[in-house]
């Protein structure tokens, strides 16, 4: 017996005969090689952005774990969201070769509510070297490195 | 922070375990008066703009001028967020006492608006009447951080701020 593409091929006494089969068995195999090859392209989209944070050191935990936190989460039932907020309000008085960067950082219930306090905040700046340049470890609520 | 490309990693622990995360790519730009210089075609002065205030006394009321370049945040069942829509808000706050209270300005002033990329070029130039209340504008550029110019003319004194503003790319 072999399988063609949507056809199964039969040899029989009297000949080869050929029948179709139906649609799905058909392409069954196909579905799955394109799924396998998705699954492969959506993996190697993060693939870069992974690399660089490998060769950081310090994460507490690894890389392929931070890449996979999401923007929100369930907590006793509540379910929490990030705020977070770049800026550089303070840049007119700067001095030196750069600006102070402010980043607020703030956990709040999805639905609405006060925000979120129970709970720390860590963030890592990392230079494009890799090397962390800034580190930063607080209670919830704001960070702000500068 | 020196100024370059960054790459910023925030975690969220929660009953003692990282449960929440976000990264984003950070552009921390040179001082601001450094890259002004930078900048061929400003609509001001240098002076003009370092000068510019975005507080002032006229005519016996404290006005404030507040200008924020933000990009709302559309959140699709916690997956996917557009970032493309950023908006200039702008408004006019009056001190009344110890609160403030929006301001709308007189009939026929001006709001001007100049944004420029790191690399010094005009993103946006916009010179247009002041008819809203708090007058919004879309502006359609991409991740970054820009150097903001806004200002008004009132009984010929001028209200405004330069700012850089971050439209940061989130993965």
């Amino acid at each position: 017996m072999d399988c063609a593409m949507g056809y199964i091929v039969r040899q029989n006494k009297g000949g080869i005969t050929m029948g179709k089969i139906s649609f799905v068995k058909a392409f069954l195999p196909l579905l799955l090689l394109f799924s396998v090859l998705a699954i492969e392209k959506g993996i190697a989209a993060d693939v870069p952005l992974l690399k660089k944070l490998e060769k950081v050191e310090g994460f507490p935990i690894p890389a392929a774990q931070i890449v996979k936190l999401p923007e929100k989460a369930t907590s006793n039932g509540t379910e929490l969201m990030m705020s977070l907020k770049v800026d550089y309000a303070a840049a007119p008085q700067a001095k030196g070769e750069g600006s102070p960067v402010h980043i607020a950082v703030s956990i709040y219930p999805s639905k609405g509510g006060k925000i979120f306090t129970d709970g720390e905040g860590e963030l890592f700046l990392i230079d494009k070297d890799g090397k962390v340049a800034a580190r930063e470890k607080a209670p919830l609520v704001k960070l702000c490195p500068t | 922070m020196p100024s370059g490309d960054y790459l910023l990693v925030v975690m969220a622990h929660i009953g003692g375990k990282p449960l929440i995360g976000e990264i984003v790519d950070v552009q921390v730009p040179p001082p601001l008066k450094e890259r002004l210089k930078t900048i061929k075609d400003l609509p001001l002065t240098q002076q003009e703009i370092e000068n510019l205030a975005s507080e002032g006394d006229f005519g016996g009321k404290k006005l404030q001028f507040s200008c924020n370049l933000s990009t709302p945040f559309i959140i699709d069942a916690g997956k996917s967020k557009t970032k493309n829509n950023s908006f200039l808000m702008t408004s006019l706050m009056e001190a009344d006492g110890k609160t403030l209270k929006q301001c709308q300005p007189e009939k026929g002033t001006k709001l001007n608006v100049f944004i420029y990329d790191m690399a010094g070029k005009a993103v946006m130039k916009k010179k247009d009447k002041w008819e809203a209340n708090m007058p919004q504008i879309q502006c359609d550029i991409p991740n970054g951080c820009y150097l903001v110019v806004a200002w008004t003319e009132l009984k010929n004194q001028k209200l405004g701020k330069f700012f850089y503003a971050s439209l940061d790319k989130r993965y």
